[in-house]
């Protein structure tokens, strides 16, 4: 049902407006019913004003469908009567700004202390990792590994220990001797 | 031939050369699979942290003879009385005299000394781990002596060091470092063969 400001004028109290008799007239005509009498349409007018919520529905759809009368208005007073429509409403806009976080949203500092937060897990985790115990297999696998370089190690030739320190020292003993010998001959060639 | 003098003693063993080298890199296989099968996208959460922390680095390097002199023989010499003195002991005895071994002063230039005090210090790895309570002195004792960060001398007590570190640590738990020990151990022993090959 549409309906335009002018129809919706408050009512007189002694029956419907003309034309909102005309047009339920023309829906009975339309449905085959017979035309509504007097009776009716006092009735009618006396229901629509008796009740309450009867009222406010129409107002609602009143307000929904009214369109103010700014045709005639430039644009930059069309503006000025919108922000100063906005300017009197109490209450706040149903709709969250885009930069603005919802309230149940998490809030500047929350994402920062949720970022670091992160950023220290990461960074201090493997520093506290706890040292997980080998499988048996790896176990066995590094034991084997010992055991195959030692046997390695036992096959290698060259000695160790007290034979190795004495083959060593007898060594570097005949090398310095032989330091000591060249000398020696060097000093008495010298002389001479 | 310089490596020779160093390495002095007679040359072979109870096996071949050629199948002494063939263990070693058959082993040298085994490592490689072996660190693959380490690494932390495959093995998951079994051995996250131990994969994390193994590391086979190696650098190495040829001690050349130094200089002969009174001192470095003295030294020498020390060095072979301590390891006579330590084969008539055992147990705690061997390991004070060992310990005693390390603490003789080297005198300045002699680049023999590192092979010498390396073999020390592995002898006493091995006396400490024959305590059941040695391992982590013996781990504590090698691990800075062969540490990743530093060259060591291509020389058996290398190996040898690294092999009862290796063991020391395994005794301890920590299974990374024994595998990367093993590891390293090993490619002393793969770069000797190439040394000692003609």
């Amino acid at each position: 049902m549409s309906m335009s400001p002018t129809d919706h004028a408050p009512s007189s109290g002694h029956g419907p407006p003309p034309a909102d008799v005309e047009r339920i007239a023309a829906e009975l005509a339309a449905l085959g019913e017979e035309p509504a009498d007097d009776d009716e349409l006092a009735v009618l007018t006396t229901h629509e004003q008796a009740h309450p919520d009867v009222r406010t529905v129409a107002t609602l759809v009143e307000l929904s469908t009214w369109s103010a009368p700014a045709q005639g208005l430039l644009p930059l007073e069309q503006h000025r009567v919108w922000r100063r429509i906005a300017q009197r409403s109490p209450a706040p806009s149903p709709v969250s700004e885009p930069d603005e976080p919802a309230a149940n949203g998490f809030k500047g500092w929350r994402g920062l202390v949720a970022g670091l937060a992160l950023v220290a897990g990461v960074i201090v985790l493997p520093r506290f990792e706890v040292p997980v115990a080998p499988s048996a297999e790896d176990r066995q696998a590094t034991l084997g590994m010992g055991q195959a370089a030692r046997g390695v190690l036992e096959t290698l030739p060259g000695e160790q220990d007290g034979t190795r320190a004495r083959a060593l020292a007898e060594g570097y003993a005949e090398r310095l001797a032989a330091v000591r010998t060249g000398s020696r001959r060097d000093g008495r060639g010298a002389g001479r | 031939m310089t490596r020779m003098r160093i390495l002095g003693g007679r040359m072979g063993g109870r096996m071949g050369g050629r199948m002494i080298w063939a263990r070693v890199g058959g082993l040298g296989l085994g490592l490689g699979v072996g660190t693959i099968a380490c690494d932390p996208g495959d093995a998951g959460e079994r051995t996250a942290a131990s994969a994390h922390s193994l590391d086979a680095t190696l650098r190495t390097h040829v001690v050349a003879p130094s200089s002969p002199t009174a001192e470095g023989l003295a030294y020498l010499r020390a060095v072979a009385s301590i390891h006579e003195r330590a084969d008539r002991v055992q147990g705690e005895a061997r390991v004070r005299v060992l310990r005693e071994g390390l603490g003789v002063p080297v005198p300045a230039g002699l680049a023999e000394a590192e092979i010498v005090r390396l073999d020390l210090a592995a002898r006493l790895g091995e006396a400490l781990l024959d305590d059941p309570h040695g391992a982590r002195a013996a781990r504590d004792l090698l691990g800075p002596l062969v540490a990743v960060e530093r060259s060591l001398p291509l020389d058996r007590a290398t190996a040898r060091a690294l092999v009862v570190l290796g063991d020391a640590a395994a005794k301890t738990g920590d299974d990374a470092l024994a595998a990367g020990s093993y590891a390293r151990s090993i490619e002393v022993m793969s770069l000797l063969r190439q040394e000692l090959e003609p």
